[in-house]
């Protein structure tokens, strides 16, 4: 379980698809209990991203965790798409 | 011009935005062509630019409206409410015919085809053409259409039939979706806002939804939202008909369920009641045969508890409005509930006959819990408006204190009180009054034993406690230790309870515990404005300082900080200029906690975009879940970059204090 900056960004995410309608499951999580978890998007802060090499997902980077105009525009098109599949 | 499509897609348009619109977005959302839509926003564009606005086409934005909104969505709602097809408004062939049906239902002198023609803007010949399809609608109602020679058309029939075909009409316009809307708003605000030419005044559906509210709890009457609904609307009609002296004829009671009719009587009588109207007792029969159509389901009715003025509805609209500012479920506690209500019955008497109630812990009660105290006065105003007297504020402190008691109650399970070891270094005498404020201020905790520092380990073996509560500091435990001050402020309450929340794992965010904001968490002594530091460590450390000097955490949680961030990477730089370096409750929280560091020069952490940082706030969160509300406040903040910038540059703890209170309110 992630406590902070995780769960930050995940309040901001929350915001953004309940805004849209969009029903998700969002989990906060620190980089320590990633492992073996299953996701179909994983936000993180962009400096995460060898972190997250491996991690079988779609990864979106953000930079500032609590700009929901960012976080927004590069989330949203990646939901839609995975939406349509 | 603008017709019933059109309207909808300049809703849509005006609606507060979070969606891009394009046309084939806006072709799909209403089911048309795309061709279509680009020939309704020229109309539309025509219509709005003669109002001051403009629809644009921006690549980015989408379609939307600029310009004076206000005044379009203003002529949008009179062109709703005014009854009049208004000239720049083509009605579609239903629309039309709707609207002569509301007309003649709701007029009893005939009205003549040449001014129905006129009104519509239509020739004689339509409107000939429309009555035939109206004349057909109304036959489904049992009515008739009587034509009178020179005089013109007018509707025939019984009552119940007029009410039936005008409820139709109405639903038919509003739609149901809008209508359990605005039910739902009203039962939060006590504001009607639907308000239609063909629709009873608010003050009608106020008192129809009162008084289905009062029955409903009295009698178990359950119904489903959208019959809930539906009758809210029937007996709305049926109180403004009555008022205008168009009583239900006389129906003798058919094949209905003897419990069903009851309920339609007492509903009959509270509507009456409520509105200061005599009702009439033909009233009953229709309203009977629509609670039977709607399966209803009644247990057993409490007339005598009905006839005494009941506060159950009003302490609902409390806990509703309390419920919402605070996070917890309080509408359905009943205890909450039966408590307020038994407390709120004698108050408008009270008020009205001795203005002056003292409160002798009212200074207690703002101090020891200031944002209940807020959380009731903004509930309280329910109670103003029903009752119309102002709330003096000894009366809402008595309301904090069934907020409290409540949000304790919810705090520790009832089944099982969590077994409690209390602990003192100096001896048993400071551990005593700890154990005798710790029972007196949260009667859910059993208190096991109490005991010194040094016979801690033999008393643990002895009797297995959830918590140890300290008035010193104790060594790492199997169990989750709790610093506090002997005399048990309320933040060290706080962080008993915080403590006591058992961690169910992930979903845990969705438990909807007492979540402090941010003002309690990021305290004035947390605040140290224009500290040195040298680089990024230095600043994590000096914001991690800040907790151990306030007994927050103990210092090994600066270096699990610092060693996340060395491990990880610069991550808790969470905006530009922002850091919010953190560790896991385990490495050494003691209580809830945010401090907040100003650097007096900015240093850099290594990270890509929001290098320099000049504000940290280092987080001790005790559990996944209490901290929330106080995170997504200071996360609001700081996403502002204004305010990001103010606190930069603040120049005293005041000042941050006051940027906090603007954003958060």
């Amino acid at each position: 379980m992630g406590f902070g900056t995780s769960l930050m960004l995940r309040m901001t995410i929350d915001d953004i698809l309940k805004a849209h309608g969009i029903k998700a499951e969002t989990l906060a999580w620190d980089l320590g209990s990633l492992k073996g978890q299953r996701a179909d998007i994983v936000v993180a802060p962009r400096d995460m991203e060898r972190h997250l090499k491996d991690f079988p997902a779609r990864v979106v980077l953000v930079n500032n965790l609590t700009d929901k105009k960012e976080v927004e525009a590069k989330l949203l098109p990646v939901v839609e798409e995975l939406m349509q599949q | 011009m603008l017709n019933q499509r059109r309207v909808a897609l300049l809703r849509l348009l005006l609606a507060p935005g979070d969606r891009t619109h394009t046309v084939p977005t806006l072709a799909k959302r209403l089911g048309v062509s795309e061709r279509l839509i680009r020939y309704d926003l020229a109309e539309i564009g025509d219509w709005v630019r003669h109002r001051g606005a403009q629809v644009r086409h921006d690549p980015r934005a989408g379609i939307c409206i600029h310009g004076d909104c206000e005044r379009v969505l203003a002529d949008l709602e009179s062109l709703a409410k005014s009854g009049k097809p208004p000239a720049e408004y083509v009605l579609a062939p239903t629309e039309r015919h709707n609207w002569i049906m509301t007309l003649l239902l709701e007029r009893e002198e005939p009205v003549s085809i040449g001014a129905l023609a006129d009104q519509l803007g239509v020739s004689r010949g339509t409107v000939y053409s429309d009555l035939k399809a109206v004349e057909e609608r109304l036959r489904h109602y049992g009515l008739q259409l009587v034509k009178r020679p020179r005089e013109g058309v007018a509707v025939a029939g019984p009552e119940t039939g007029i009410r039936q075909a005008l409820v139709a009409l109405a639903l038919e316009r509003i739609g149901m979706d809008q209508l359990l809307l605005t039910i739902a708003q009203c039962e939060q605000e006590d504001r009607w806002d639907l308000e239609l030419y063909d629709l009873p005044p608010p003050h009608c559906f106020r008192a129809a939804l009162r008084a289905l509210r009062v029955v409903e709890h009295f009698t178990g009457l359950s119904l489903t939202d959208v019959w809930f609904a539906e009758a809210v609307l029937h007996l709305a009609f049926a109180l403004h008909r009555v008022s205008r002296s168009r009583p239900a004829e006389f129906t003798a009671s058919s094949d209905t369920d003897p419990s069903v009719w009851q309920t339609a009587r007492l509903l009959i009588d509270q509507v009456e009641t409520i509105s200061g109207t005599p009702m009439p007792a033909s009233e009953v029969a229709p309203l009977a045969g629509l609670l039977q159509k709607a399966g209803l389901r009644v247990g057993p009715a409490d007339r005598q508890s009905l006839r005494s003025t009941d506060a159950t509805p009003l302490a609902r609209k409390f806990a509703a409005i309390a419920e919402s500012l605070l996070a917890v479920d309080l509408a359905n506690d009943s205890d909450f509930i039966s408590a307020l209500a038994l407390h709120l019955q004698p108050i408008p008497h009270r008020l009205a006959h001795s203005p002056s109630i003292v409160n002798p812990l009212l200074d207690q009660i703002r101090e020891a819990y200031p944002e209940l105290f807020a959380v009731a006065r903004r509930a309280a105003q329910v109670l103003e408006q029903a009752w119309g007297l102002p709330i003096p504020e000894a009366e809402v402190g008595y309301l904090t204190m069934h907020l409290g008691a409540a949000l304790e109650r919810r705090r520790i399970p009832r089944a099982r009180r969590v077994r409690v070891v209390a602990v003192c270094s100096s001896g048993v005498g400071t551990a005593r009054l700890l154990a005798s404020r710790l029972q007196a201020a949260l009667p859910g905790v059993e208190l096991v034993a109490v005991t010194s520092l040094f016979s801690l380990r033999e008393t643990l073996a002895a009797s297995p406690c959830d918590l140890v509560v300290a008035t010193c500091p104790v060594p790492a435990l199997e169990v989750p230790v709790v610093q506090v001050s002997p005399l048990l402020f309320a933040s060290d309450l706080r962080a008993i309870q915080a403590a006591l929340v058992p961690d169910d794992g992930a979903n845990s965010y969705q438990r909807k515990g007492f979540q402090p904001m941010l003002q309690e968490v990021l305290t004035p002594e947390l605040i140290r404005l224009g500290v040195e530091a040298d680089d990024w460590e230095a600043a994590v450390r000096a914001a991690g300082q800040v907790l151990v000097e306030n007994g927050a955490v103990e210092p090994a949680y600066v270096d699990a900080m610092v060693e996340s961030i060395r491990r990880v990477g610069p991550y808790i730089v969470v905006a530009p200029g922002v850091a919010l370096p953190h560790a896991r409750p385990e490495d050494g929280v003691r209580r809830l906690a945010i401090s907040m560091v100003q650097l007096r020069a900015p240093v850099a952490f290594g990270h890509e975009t929001n290098d320099p940082v000049s504000l940290v706030f280092a987080l001790a969160a005790v559990d996944v879940d209490s901290h929330l509300k106080a995170l997504s406040q200071l996360s609001s903040l700081i996403g502002t970059p204004e305010n990001a910038a103010r606190l930069r540059s603040a120049a005293g703890v005041a000042e941050v204090l006051r940027i906090m209170a603007e954003q958060i309110g």
